[in-house]
């Protein structure tokens, strides 16, 4: 996929790393003129962390979905980046089965960097291409399998790893100032990405994976993506890390490096680079004291870091006591551009809109008259639709056509069918038989992503925001490829959202979101527009507004419009024409004045013996 | 392998399988309800361990107290960990919720290292589990047959109380949809408790019957069988109750006969095979073998 940044994403992600770069440079530069030699040890540790959680989050923080399985990849990483490094003599010494090739290789400290980057992506590429199919609970088990599985290799690939014994003599490259400079890289890389618009595609997927796919993201793509620059992040971390700690063991790619580094990613935020660097810094500062306190817990002829007891301990204390006060971390999902943006606006005394001021869409001057379109274009075609669901038949043979142009209604009793022939048409389902077509090409089971992205937009019943995003976020979420700032902006503008497009989406009213949800429709620039039951709980004004609204974006947009209502008032001012199914069949299709007065349809609608709408 | 070794290899894998079973089996009750993954479930597993540890070597009981003591433990621990750890974050994601039990099995294990030691201790066992049973020319652990026999009978008690008592039908309508099952005059923190309580007590005598084969006990005893317990519970479809008892059988039979087929150089790589097996069944069918199929 394709991801250019669009400018206003760039400048916040720079403010951010800069803000951090200065932040770490300061410290190192006190550490290296006023600090003991120890100190710079903790320091680097502290850099090398950040660098793996930063890795870590790329891909636990955007999709929401926990890894177990990212030691896997540092450990290819620092594997890759001793057996290149280690110098040859060392090297056949400890490993005397090595392959001549590979004993005689040495690299410098960044193609060893790039090298294991390439491999634990390729490890990532192989072993995620599965995972990221399954479902949030189900990857994470998946990854702590992967966990498992690498950590059994690592041990017994003895020719390669040495196993339990480990290796030493890595050469010891990463000074502090080259540390800091590298993690910075990943700050940026990892901010990058999050602002990015497949970032910001994975981060709509995290709140609702089904209305990601409906604005034609391709969810197992995106969350792939992520995966594998993830991997590769992780990789190269573990080579700096490799290059830091100079001598290592398979053991130590396991679970006790695996939690302290997601309990800095949980303590500090996992939606957040800035959360991941500030965890970074409180994991790593309390495990050194707390192992200075304790002392003489050190093993063999190097100083390994080890987590003891008390550490583990407390580190568990403190996420369980963070998750408590604040289930998404310290930094929640704030950045520390955003915290310096509040305080700016603060004292500057902007405040944020309330969001019950938000205007009506504002009037435009004309609205097309509705023109008889019978013999405008096919836009979208269903014939002999059938769906099943074990046993039961919701749809049972359903034609459908929607001119270019033309706004058409699907009425029917609860269970006629009428979603689930939206969710048919649109790849959310897939059809048991029959055939659809989108603009004359057969668009028959795709799935949401593919036919979104031939021009079908949809709404869901029930509101399907990306809750946590904000106005604007959820837009641009939206956004066709080729769509650029402005264009985003006019919709906004245009359903009347400007002043709260800085607000989480789950903070709006209720009728707000269901405009938001229209506004993400159209930025699609849709051929064809569904929209299911829009005018649920709204009053007579409301809807009389999102009438107006609707037949706005037919004339604006120039789509084809079906709209699943309950509320007939609407229904029969504003469609051209109207089609009533019951129990999985089309009863009836004809003008409002038709259906008004069709005995079948007052019968199946209104019960028999009803009287007319 | 031959006819003799082949039956064998089975009732051991119905005896490690049914250890699986029992692990999944209290691991998917507690997602079914709370929807929520409990990393510190192997932790029981190591505290029923550490009761039986200090009941024969402190107080020298029989085994069958001790056994009883470790999974009377176990499930008093469980419901516990649910009071004091899960239930301020009631309402948290799965996230949260999944990070903040992987805290509570690392509090756990951090006090047993500081309480007991870091190595392994080990544990008596009656030494008639180390005999077996001649049937003709095949030679049965009676370990095996013991394990099997045990986690048959819990298996069937617990369907049976989940089928025929009341308390048991509200735990699995609780397990299919809890906010529907609330709205019916199900109460929230009995059935919360009560699952956690009897997850704990299979934990329990899943763990008792692990102790009895592995002979010892050290802080980090649980990994294993948390992670077979989840691996179990995935393949069966997360929350399904029969599919966690198929899918613990169904692990339990991969890696005996992985541990009986493969060459001895590949045999450190028997647990990690089936779990790459396992994984590329998930490949295929990624909600399970019997997921979104609620059927308890």
């Amino acid at each position: 996929m394709s991801s250019p940044i669009p400018i206003l994403r760039l400048r916040p992600a720079l403010w951010g790393t800069v803000i951090i770069a200065v932040l770490l440079f300061v410290g190192m530069l006190a550490v290296r003129s006023g600090g003991t030699a120890s100190a710079g040890r903790t320091y680097t540790v502290f850099l090398v962390n950040v660098m793996l959680v930063i890795s870590i989050q790329v891909f636990i923080g955007n999709s929401g979905i926990v890894s177990f399985g990212h030691v896997a990849f540092m450990g290819v990483g620092a594997y890759t980046t001793a057996l290149v490094a280690i110098p040859e003599a060392l090297k056949t010494a400890q490993m005397p089965d090595l392959p001549t090739s590979i004993a005689s290789l040495q690299l410098g400290f960044f193609p060893a960097l790039l090298l294991s980057a390439v491999l634990a992506a390729l490890v990532a590429a192989i072993f995620g291409g599965g995972m990221v199919r399954m479902t949030e609970s189900t990857m994470a088990m998946a990854t702590l399998a992967l966990l498992v599985v690498a950590h059994t290799f690592f041990q017994n690939a003895t020719t390669f790893t040495r196993g339990g014994l480990g290796l030493a003599g890595i050469p010891a490259r990463t000074s502090l100032g080259l540390a800091t400079l590298i993690a910075v890289g990943f700050a940026l890389v990892g901010r990058l990405y999050k602002e990015s618009r497949s970032g910001l595609r994975l981060r709509a997927t995290r709140e609702d994976a089904l209305s990601s796919a409906s604005v034609g993201t391709n969810v197992v793509g995106v969350r792939y993506g992520s995966w594998i620059l993830s991997g590769a992040l992780m990789g190269a971390a573990g080579s700096v890390w490799a290059q830091n700690v100079i001598a290592f063991n398979a053991n130590q790619f396991y679970f006790a490096i695996t939690f302290s580094l997601l309990a800095m990613l949980v303590v500090g935020g996992r939606s957040s680079v800035t959360g991941a660097v500030a965890g970074a810094a409180v994991i790593t500062f309390m495990t050194d004291t707390l192992s200075r306190v304790e002392q003489g817990v050190r093993i063999g002829p190097w100083e390994l870091p080890r987590i003891t007891g008390t550490v583990q301990f407390a580190i568990a204390l403190l996420i369980i006591v963070t998750l408590i006060l604040r289930p998404e971390g310290i930094f929640d999902r704030w950045e520390v551009d955003d915290l310096v943006r509040r305080v700016v606006d603060r004292v500057r005394g902007r405040t944020r809109a309330p969001a019950a001021a938000v205007p009506p869409v504002p009037e435009l001057a004309a609205v097309a008259p509705a023109e008889p379109v019978a013999e405008a274009p096919i836009a979208l075609e269903g014939r002999d639709v059938v769906k099943r669901f074990d046993g039961v038949t919701a749809l049972a043979g359903v034609d459908i056509d929607v001119h270019d142009g033309e706004i058409l209604g699907l009425i029917g009793p609860n269970g006629s069918g009428k979603t689930t022939l939206l969710n048919v048409v649109s790849g959310v389902q897939v059809p048991t038989g029959g055939r659809v077509e989108l603009r004359g090409e057969d668009i028959t089971g795709w799935p949401a992503h593919r036919v979104t992205a031939r021009g079908l937009s949809r709404t869901f019943q029930n509101i399907r925001l990306f809750s946590e995003l904000t106005v604007r976020e959820n837009v641009e979420a939206a956004a066709p490829a080729d769509a650029g700032e402005a264009e985003v902006e006019d919709v906004i503008a245009w359903f009347g959202l400007t002043s709260v497009e800085r607000q989480k989406a789950v903070n709006l009213p209720y009728g707000v979101q269901r405009r938001l949800e229209i506004a993400r429709a159209v930025i699609r620039r849709p051929s064809v527009l569904l929209l299911d039951e829009p005018a649920a709980g709204m009053n007579e004004s409301e809807s009389d507004e999102l009438l107006a609204n609707i037949r706005r974006i037919r004339s604006v947009v120039g789509c084809a419009v079906v709209v699943v209502d309950h509320d007939l008032r609407l229904i029969m001012k504003l469609c051209d024409r109207i089609q009533v199914l019951d129990q999985g069949r089309t009863i009836a299709t004809g003008r409002p004045d038709q259906i008004a007065s069709d005995p079948r349809v007052v019968e199946a609608y209104l019960g028999a013996g009803s009287p007319a709408a | 392998m031959s006819p003799s070794e082949f039956v064998q290899q089975l009732v051991n894998a119905l005896s490690l399988g049914s250890i699986y079973a029992l692990l999944a089996l209290g691991l998917s009750m507690v997602y079914g309800i709370l929807g929520m993954l409990n990393f510190a479930y192997g932790e029981l597993v190591t505290i029923a361990g550490y009761t039986m540890l200090f009941l024969t070597t402190q107080l020298d009981a029989p085994f069958i107290v001790v056994a009883l003591g470790g999974i009377l433990a176990a499930g008093l621990a469980s419901v516990l960990m649910e009071l004091v750890a899960f239930r301020p974050l009631r309402n948290a994601s799965f996230v949260s919720l999944l990070f903040t039990s992987f805290a509570v099995a690392q509090l756990i294990q951090g006090a047993f290292r500081q309480a007991v030691s870091v190595r392994a201790r080990g544990v008596p066992v009656p030494e008639l589990f180390d005999e077996a049973v001649q049937l003709g020319s095949i030679r049965i652990s009676l370990l095996s047959i013991i394990t099997a026999s045990i986690g048959a009978v819990a298996l069937v008690t617990l369907t049976q109380f989940m089928k025929r008592s009341r308390t048991g039908v509200s735990m699995r309508a609780a397990a299919q949809d809890f906010t529907t099952a609330r709205l019916t005059g199900v109460r929230a923190n009995r059935v919360i408790s009560l699952a956690f309580l009897i997850s704990g007590l299979l934990a329990g005598i899943a763990g008792v019957l692990w102790i009895a084969r592995t002979t010892s006990v050290n802080p980090a005893t649980g990994f294993v069988p948390v992670v077979q317990a989840f691996i179990a519970s995935v393949i069966g479809g997360l929350g399904n109750l029969r599919g966690a008892v198929i899918g613990g059988f169904f692990l339990g039979t991969l890696e005996v006969f992985l541990q009986a087929t493969l060459p001895g150089s590949l045999l450190p790589y028997a647990q990690a095979t089936s779990l790459l097996i396992v994984v590329a069944i998930l490949y295929v069918r990624p909600q399970g073998l019997f997921g979104q199929r609620a059927v308890a």
